[in-house]
């Protein structure tokens, strides 16, 4: 075992690192698209119903088939990290549009009126009470989809996007469960990592409800 | 009465109709004298607090128009018209997320005004509310009782020094004993600051100990407009209808 880690340590922290910049990468992405929608979405709420229904599609789309749908478009070109953040991106887009649109929407509907009725402008309604409101609901879907993410990514490797993923379809072409394990181990800890990070920024976000006297 | 021109705020022939036909407001025409505090009184479903949106525009009457200060709401921009008006409602308007002193300030803070300026201003209107800066000025709305929830309310809408205060049963959720302390509070204030207030209550005595003048609503009209004083003894059927059913429970009857 020992033998095995000096063999192949650097080549974990290295496709360990390649699978935190895919991840990482599809993540910003995710949230700087799935964010702004799931706020558009509150002030077009007609919108709402097919916006999420094509969000909620694309993430029944198995992750192989995706990968392998992107291979062809022209824009990707023949970079396999862009393909893989790309699909991965689209993977992340529902829970993030989701608990922004339902945290928002969440919000009181009280603090939104005397919000409107001390003269806040719409923009400063959003700003200072709508998303401050909806922090906390906005960080668990991102918890969500990095979680998710991070699982996903292993499958990039398929595409030859490269990540933890490599070690797993080596072991298993190879029938080595050390080489196997020596993909799976850290992946878990990255998801287990994420989710205990965000959790605790989640945490910190929740406002406590005024109680009844 | 005074006349639109020199009221703070009036009504004219102020209707709203529901898209399904129901009326809420019917032809209500209604004048406010600046200085005063008129309270509008009436069962729940009397339209009194549709009324009372009309002011800031957070509704707009189908029929009709308000003045505030002789110029038409829909002449006003809606910002700068509700910036200018304070506002306070049952309990729950706090923003949750903000301390006790960034409420107080939130609408000098949403013009803009100096950080230094919003504080001391802060410091004032908790000392005029009755709070102890030192001990409040940081909890969370739901660190605080209902009671100093409403003072901070209260402070909230003073704190860019509007003319105007609508008042929607600002005491509606308080136990008898913090109400009679909240009332005496405003009482005391409003004595003090000159205000113009409409106040929205079903409760006669509060109405009674607060108001100059008394409006009972029913059904959306305008039934009775009476001097405060005058109210008790008034001779309008449903004025003695509400006093008779209000107080069912002293006996007062003289034969």
């Amino acid at each position: 075992m020992t033998g095995f880690l000096v063999q192949h340590g650097s080549e974990i922290a290295e496709l360990t690192l390649e699978h935190l910049w895919l991840t990482g990468s599809a993540m910003l992405l995710a949230a700087a698209i799935g964010v702004p929608t799931g706020i558009w979405l509150t002030r077009h709420p007609r919108w709402a119903k097919p916006v999420l229904g094509v969000v909620n599609i694309i993430q029944t789309i198995p992750s192989l088939a995706l990968f392998g749908f992107l291979l062809p478009l022209p824009w990707i070109g023949d970079r396999a990290a862009r393909i893989a953040i790309a699909a991965l991106t689209a993977y992340a887009l529902l829970p993030i549009v989701r608990n922004t649109y339902a945290g928002i929407e969440g919000v009181d509907p009280t603090v939104l009126e005397v919000a409107k009725a001390l003269g806040m402008t719409s923009g400063q309604r959003l700003r200072k009470v709508e998303l401050p409101l909806a922090a906390g609901f906005i960080l668990a879907g991102l918890r969500t989809a990095t979680v998710l993410a991070v699982g996903i990514a292993t499958i990039a490797a398929a595409v030859g996007a490269g990540g933890l993923g490599e070690f797993i379809f080596r072991g298993v072409a190879s029938v080595d469960n050390r080489l196997v394990l020596a993909g799976a181990i850290p992946a878990a800890l990255l998801a287990i990592a994420a989710d205990t990070g965000l959790g605790w920024i989640e945490n910190r976000l929740k406002v406590p409800a005024p109680g009844r006297t | 009465m005074t006349g639109i021109d020199e009221s703070a705020i009036a009504f004219d022939q102020v209707g709203l109709t529901t898209p399904e036909g129901r009326v809420i407001l019917d032809h209500v025409d209604l004048e406010v004298a600046t200085g005063s505090t008129t309270a509008l009184l009436g069962r729940s479903g009397s339209g009194k607090t549709t009324l009372l949106r009309t002011v800031n525009r957070l509704i707009e009457p189908t029929a009709g128009r308000v003045f505030v200060e002789a110029k038409p709401t829909t002449d006003w921009d809606p910002i700068t018209l509700r910036r200018s008006i304070g506002y306070v409602i049952q309990e729950t308007g706090l923003f949750p997320h903000f301390d006790a002193e960034r409420n107080i300030g939130a609408v000098l803070e949403i013009e803009g005004r100096p950080k230094q300026e919003i504080a001391e201003r802060a410091r004032q209107l908790f000392t005029q509310v009755g709070l102890d800066y030192a001990t409040f000025a940081r909890r969370l709305p739901y660190q605080l009782s209902g009671g100093q929830r409403q003072r901070v309310g209260l402070a909230r809408a003073l704190a860019a020094e509007p003319k105007l205060l609508l008042m929607d049963e600002p005491f509606g959720a308080l136990d008898p004993l913090t109400r009679a302390e909240m009332q005496d509070m405003l009482r005391d204030l409003l004595q003090r600051l000159h205000k113009t207030v409409l106040l929205v209550t079903h409760d006669l005595d509060e109405a009674l100990y607060l108001a100059s003048h008394i409006v009972l609503l029913e059904g959306g009209k305008v039934v009775a407009n009476l001097p405060a004083d005058e109210f008790l003894g008034s001779q309008i059927p449903a004025v003695q209808s509400y006093v008779r059913a209000v107080h069912r429970g002293t006996p007062q009857e003289t034969k």
